[in-house]
């Protein structure tokens, strides 16, 4: 198994289906990864900050993608591959 | 009376107590290898396979909990990461995290809420949910159990799994959904009582462990069909009160009712297995710092004192505990206090020596009471200490941190601590789950995503 922290910010597109939010696709570096399900959906609290956690996957890899509610930003916190 | 009339009118006692009360409906519901299912259901590459989730993923790190996967192969729960990687090869170890498991346990108890309000969270995986008039009969409860899986299953986690038992007690509820494992449903009645308690080890019932089961089996006590068929006053000239307890418990007779709020903690307190670069780096006093402040704010948000502290050190030379108490003069809440007591109380036991364990309880709790001891000569340093000033800034510490975070302000003498490591991090605990961290996210108007379906 392949496990990285990223930390980095990235460029998401969400739809937002009945009254939740999913990410649909993210932008790492010069790529497109298309997310295919969203498998886990938790939050946290940084002080006054909500961070959500998406940890979403495609058919190879398994990503965690946050959003900081206060600073609206999205990183990409892990990736984690089997091969 | 004989030995036998004194047994035959103890066994009549069970049956009229229970004709005398009204029958009642308590589930107890068990979440299957919890974390490790958290885990694969954020992570759908881990499914099927064995994984361990450690408290720390070093070769000493314990696994404190195991998937189904990684139990049919032989790891326990409680072995070190190199132990179980002997017994299993191809497991995978994640490192535990605490906020993934509340959340997801805030989820789940919604839905639990969404059936009765009175649930009693027994630790972070498991619960007692009264049922009492919420159904007529133990069918309709395991319908109302077989819809609580479903929705976890898509509601939550499709991985997720949870072994359920229904008995008019808690002590049965809970034996019953250890029956069967994983993903039961098991009704125990008085019907199937015996027969359950026969097929059963005295140490699968929760309460025996193997000093209890010694001192039963001298009194020919081998199973728990003999537990329940023992004169109870041999019993409690065995144990006392808790032979009673015990014989109540396998008769269906309930000696405790569900605890559906919050019960105000004996103790607060937190530990850490110190790593060695911790000493070489000389950050011991700062970690045990650490841990004094997150017990303190604990003890603030419950609203309590503390009237003593206890430090525990392990040396990892001696492989031996070294445990020393201060009690303060008056309870206190404020982290200087704690800091201060917690600092000296360090190094009283404590001189230099590498140390492999650090914990720090805050006992002897008490609720605030408008009582102050006043110096008997005012200084302005006493002063300080006696009124107000102490508390309120410690109080307006707490504001901040609530609102910038944790690191927002640190004590001097947890400046080792700020070149990024994580020692001392959060951790999760098993029993009696606090349910302001467990409610932390929920209770704070994440309803938008509460509901998110798989």
């Amino acid at each position: 198994m392949s496990y990285e922290k990223i930390e980095q910010p990235v460029e998401v597109l969400v739809a937002f289906r009945g009254e939740r939010p999913e990410p649909m696709v993210f932008k790492w570096g010069n790529r497109y990864y298309q997310v295919q399900k969203v498998n886990l959906v938790h939050a946290e609290r940084l002080g006054r900050e909500k961070v959500y956690y998406f940890s979403v996957s495609d058919e190879a890899n398994a990503y965690r993608l946050s959003f900081r509610t206060e600073s609206l930003i999205w990183r990409l916190e892990e990736w984690c591959a089997f091969t | 009376m004989t030995r036998d009339g004194c047994a035959c009118v103890e066994q009549s006692v069970p049956s009229l107590f229970l004709l005398a009360m009204p029958p009642r409906l308590l589930c107890h519901i068990d979440m299957n290898s919890y974390f490790a299912s958290v885990e694969q259901q954020a992570n759908p590459h881990l499914r099927g396979r064995p994984v361990g989730v450690c408290a720390y993923l070093h070769r000493y790190g314990c696994v404190i909990a195991a998937s189904v996967e990684a139990k049919q192969q032989g790891m326990k729960v409680g072995m070190s990461m190199e132990e179980a990687r002997t017994r299993v090869p191809s497991a995978v170890f994640v490192q535990n995290e605490p906020s993934k498991y509340r959340a997801t346990t805030a989820k789940i108890l919604r839905i639990f809420r969404e059936l009765t309000p009175t649930v009693e969270v027994y630790s972070i995986d498991e619960a007692f949910l009264d049922l009492t008039g919420w159904c007529r009969d133990e069918a309709e409860a395991a319908f109302l159990v077989t819809r609580v899986k479903h929705r976890i299953a898509t509601e939550v986690g499709e991985w997720l799994r949870c072994s359920a038992g229904i008995a008019p007690t808690r002590f049965l509820a809970k034996f019953a959904s250890d029956r069967q494992k994983p993903n039961g449903l098991v009704i125990l009645n008085h019907q199937n009582l015996d027969e359950c308690l026969a097929r059963a080890e005295l140490e699968d019932a929760c309460g025996i462990g193997p000093r209890i089961r010694r001192r039963l089996e001298r009194l020919k006590i081998y199973s728990l069909l003999d537990l329940k068929q023992a004169p109870v006053g041999n019993l409690m000239r065995s144990f006392g009160k808790y032979g009673f307890y015990l014989w109540a418990k396998v008769n269906g007779i309930e000696c405790e009712r569900l605890q559906d709020g919050e019960p105000v903690p004996k103790t607060i307190g937190h530990s850490y297995c110190v790593p060695m670069s911790v000493h070489r780096e000389k950050k011991v006093a700062a970690v045990l710092a650490r841990l004094t402040e997150r017990a303190g704010r604990r003890l603030r948000r419950h609203g309590l004192f503390a009237g003593a502290i206890v430090v525990t050190v392990g040396l990892r030379d001696q492989g031996t505990y070294r445990t020393e108490c201060l009690r303060f003069c008056e309870p206190v809440a404020d982290p200087w206090s704690l800091g201060d007591a917690a600092s000296r109380t360090l190094h009283v036991c404590w001189k230099g020596e590498p140390v492999d364990f650090l914990a720090v309880t805050l006992v002897d709790l008490s609720r605030p009471t408008a009582q102050t001891r006043l110096p008997l000569i005012p200084t302005i340093a006493s002063g300080l200490r006696t009124t107000d000033r102490l508390p309120a800034l410690g109080r307006s510490l707490d504001v901040i941190r609530d609102k910038y975070g944790e690191q927002s302000v640190v004590f001097g003498r947890m400046l080792p601590l700020l070149d990024g490591d994580d020692h001392a991090a959060d951790r999760i605990g098993f029993r009696k789950v606090e349910l302001d961290t467990v409610a932390e996210v929920s209770d704070r108007g994440d309803a938008e995503i509460a509901w998110f379906p798989i």
